[in-house]
């Protein structure tokens, strides 16, 4: 170890040496590159200049040509917008005859088409109310017949029933009927023609 | 007992309630007077139409009853009775019990022979009457005479209908 401790101090010591030298050379040649870099600097700067004042002169060239060129195509334009302008001015003022006329053929093949409509209509209402009421009729005659039918049947039924029963309403009646009519001696009466008529069929032998 | 003796009581008696009174009537004389009270008639003097038939018959009923007697002759009325035939009337009305007398005489004038009659109420039968004798009804009132005729009175009244 100590060996090693010896060894680094020189080594130090040369780089530091070095070191120095070498800033030192650095130092002269940064002086002479940066004489060479002004020389150049100038240079540049002076070509520039020339640059610059070469596109100046070309820039005011083409400004110039330009603005004749514009002040053509300006007039050139401005003769086909008035052409276009009447042109179009023209296309609208047919389109607008076109328009109209188409129009008025519009509202005339309207009115024909509504004309036929309500007369087509009318005819169809008119079939349509004929065969309703023959229709309404019909069947207003169907419902009487079945309910005459009905009636009928109705009528046989009540008949029919009393039929059943009249025997049983004049006995009914005339239950309520005669308590009040026929006198006790009546009813004697009748008793003893009962009687009678028991012994002439010789019910009581 | 002898059939006098029945003729007597059911002279003027013709149904079996009128029967069951006088029955009773002639049981509470004889026991009074066969082994009764002093005064003999006293209790029986409401039985108006009881003392009259006594009156008219008392004699020769007295004479067949003793003490011996009275209660066999008794039972023996009351089986005779019960083998009575009976004539059972339907009527449509009620009648009064003097009616009712005069009805039963006339039919055992008409038949001949002692029986009793039952009336019983029906008024369906609107007149006439209807009657059961030997177990068989046979009506002979107005409705049936209404039922029998019944086509004809369907013929009258289909006439008006129609």
């Amino acid at each position: 170890m100590p060996n090693e401790v010896f060894l680094i101090f020189p080594i130090l010591f040369l780089a530091i040496v070095v070191f120095f030298v070498t800033q030192r050379s650095r130092g002269r040649r940064l002086e002479e590159h940066g004489d060479k870099g002004y020389q150049l600097l100038h240079q540049a700067i002076k070509k520039a200049q020339a640059i610059v004042g070469q596109a100046e002169l070309e820039e005011i060239k083409i400004v110039s040509s330009s603005k004749v060129k514009t002040q053509k195509f300006e007039q050139e334009i401005t003769k086909d917008l008035t052409q276009t302008a009447q042109l179009y001015t023209k296309y609208l003022e047919d389109l607008k005859k076109a328009s109209t006329i188409a129009q008025d053929n519009t509202l005339e093949a309207i009115k024909q088409q509504a004309s036929e409509l309500f007369l087509k209509f009318e005819q169809k209402l008119s079939e349509f109310l004929a065969q309703t009421e023959q229709r309404s009729t019909q069947s207003i005659d169907l419902e009487l017949q079945a309910t005459r039918q009905l009636i009928d049947s109705y009528k046989q039924q009540q008949l029919k029933i009393i039929d059943e029963n009249i025997v049983a309403m004049l006995e009914k009646t005339l239950s309520l009927v005669l308590p009040q009519k026929i006198s006790l001696q009546d009813q004697v009466e009748m008793i003893y023609d009962a009687l009678e008529k028991a012994k002439q069929e010789k019910f009581m032998i | 007992m002898n059939d006098g003796l029945l003729t007597i009581i059911f002279e003027d008696i013709y149904t079996y309630q009128q029967y069951k009174n006088r029955a009773k009537f002639l049981r509470e004389t004889l026991v009074r007077r066969i082994f009764g009270s002093k005064d003999k008639d006293s209790d029986l003097s409401a039985h108006s139409q009881g003392n009259l038939w006594l009156s008219k018959n008392g004699g020769k009923i007295f004479q067949q009853f003793n003490k011996d007697n009275v209660y066999q002759i008794l039972g023996d009325i009351d089986t005779a009775a019960k083998k009575l035939p009976v004539l059972t009337l339907y009527i449509p009305a009620d009648l009064p019990d003097e009616e009712i007398d005069k009805l039963g005489l006339h039919i055992r004038n008409l038949i001949g022979k002692t029986i009793l009659i039952d009336i019983k109420l029906d008024p369906s039968l609107l007149a006439g009457c209807a009657l059961v004798w030997n177990g068989i009804y046979k009506d002979f009132s107005i409705k049936e005479a209404i039922d029998q005729k019944k086509e004809e009175i369907l013929a009258q009244f289909r006439g008006f209908l129609r």
